[in-house]
């Protein structure tokens, strides 16, 4: 068991995410599967080195005793992109529903290819 | 062993967010899927990464997306839209589905042949090991996290900043979609009037709320102002003050004026989020003021916390509340 670890875990959530997005029909799915993919790579960042016998990068503690602050700091702001870009697809997802009046990528896509169609 | 059961539980939910045919119950696993990785995070000594995660991707994003659901639904109810496709559509993704396992497998087969399992850290003189060394001399700060995105990389604080204000502008654009709608919405809907902030009205009550307010809110002002000594800082007290504004707006909706004064005020923030860390830090004057040290962080702290309030308080208020601009 020594195997399961934060970064084979992430790795296979990657997977899973992409897994996602190429095979679901729910437009809502395909952002849901974004969001695991983002936290997949978050999670990677964070259980690098897999130090848990260390302590939080926080107060006056010696330095061999702290755990690797830098990729902290650089994944809290990529939650924080994280979910401005879901809400960007959120949106998204609104204004093609406004427009094609279906939930699932074949028929939207159906539709438009009707629209070109007819012009 | 306990971490291994979370992260086995974290596969489980993301896998289950992706079968489910309701959308409710596969928005809810995915905040589920949120809170197990801010535990993973705990696990492996990460407060601050944690209080964002739980904060932002759990919370707020699942608010989104239930409010992107309910949008959907009533607008389903309420249009008669003519072009239907009526047919079935899982042939065509049969195909797809075979050819994007295959691809998902060889994935994680060829992730795992070739990663370097065996890989020693690295030898020489290390960045982060000079912040763990340094930080608390340097900048101030007794978190390290803090003193790197506000001290030592406080380029990636600006253009992180800037992404959010971005997306609220794309937010703001891309909602305006009365010219292009094909959907022919009914101008008296009688039957079910599901507007959103009818049915919302219905369930808060108000004096509850009121009692929260104050507690929320100094929670948040607390992270926000103590994010250099504890874990916290801008961005999760910025989410948690947000917070404040959307249960607010969910119980009563306002007009106009409260949405141009959040704009004015992200705008003006990140204006002086870009002149504080050029004049202070990037320009040397911290090596001549030692002692504005701890200012600089907690004005910093405090300018970043009120931008990401107004940043995501916008993005749900246009978000949810206007239809067609």
């Amino acid at each position: 068991m020594q195997w399961i670890n934060g970064e084979t875990i992430s790795l296979v959530l990657f997977c899973v995410g992409m897994y996602g997005l190429l095979a679901r029909r729910n437009i809502i799915k395909s952002i849901i599967s974004l969001m695991i993919l983002e936290a997949s790579v978050i999670i990677y960042f964070i259980t690098l080195h897999g130090q848990m016998d260390k302590q939080p990068p926080i107060g006056d503690i010696p330095p061999e005793m702290m755990v690797d602050p830098l990729p902290q700091a650089l994944m809290i702001t990529a939650i924080v992109i994280g979910i401005s870009v879901t809400a960007v697809n959120l949106t998204l997802f609104i204004t093609l529903y406004h427009r094609y009046g279906t939930t699932n990528w074949y028929k939207a896509k159906q539709l438009q290819r009707q629209e070109k169609k007819n012009g | 062993m306990a971490e291994q059961i979370f992260l086995l539980l974290l596969l489980l939910f993301a896998v289950l967010a992706l079968q489910q045919r309701r959308l409710r119950v596969a928005v809810i696993y995915l905040g589920v899927f949120s809170l197990l990785s801010s535990i993973v995070y705990l696990f492996h000594r990460a407060p601050d990464v944690a209080m964002a995660e739980a904060v932002i991707g759990s919370t707020i994003a699942t608010i989104l997306y239930l409010v992107a659901l309910r949008k959907q639904e009533s607008l389903r109810e309420r249009t008669a839209y003519v072009r239907k496709i009526r047919e079935d559509t899982r042939s065509h993704v049969f195909w797809h589905r075979i050819w994007a396992a295959l691809a998902a497998a060889g994935m994680v087969f060829l992730l795992f042949r070739f990663y370097p399992w065996q890989a020693e850290p690295f030898p020489g003189p290390t960045a982060s090991a000079y912040f763990r060394h340094n930080f608390l001399s340097d900048t101030g700060a007794e978190n390290a996290v803090t003193a790197i995105y506000l001290n030592y990389r406080s380029y990636d604080t600006i253009f992180e900043t800037l992404t959010l204000l971005v997306s609220v502008l794309a937010v703001i654009y891309l909602s305006r979609y009365q010219e292009k709608s094909n959907l022919r919405i009914d101008p008296q809907p009688e039957r079910r009037r599901i507007r959103l902030h009818d049915e919302i009205n219905e369930g808060i009550s108000d004096p509850i709320l009121w009692l929260l307010y104050p507690f929320i809110l100094l929670f948040g002002f607390y992270t926000i102002m103590n994010g250099h000594l504890t874990p916290g800082g801008g961005f999760q007290g910025g989410a948690i003050l947000a917070s404040v504004l959307i249960l607010r707006y969910m119980s009563a909706p306002q007009d106009d004026w409260r949405m141009h004064i959040l704009q004015i005020t992200e705008k003006l923030m990140f204006l002086l989020i870009i002149l504080l860390p050029f004049s202070f830090v990037i320009s040397g004057w911290h090596d001549a003021y030692p002692w504005l040290n701890v200012g600089y962080l907690i004005l910093l702290n405090v300018l970043i916390g009120v931008k990401v309030c107004c940043g995501i308080s916008l993005i749900f208020i246009r978000y949810a509340f206007y239809e067609s601009r």
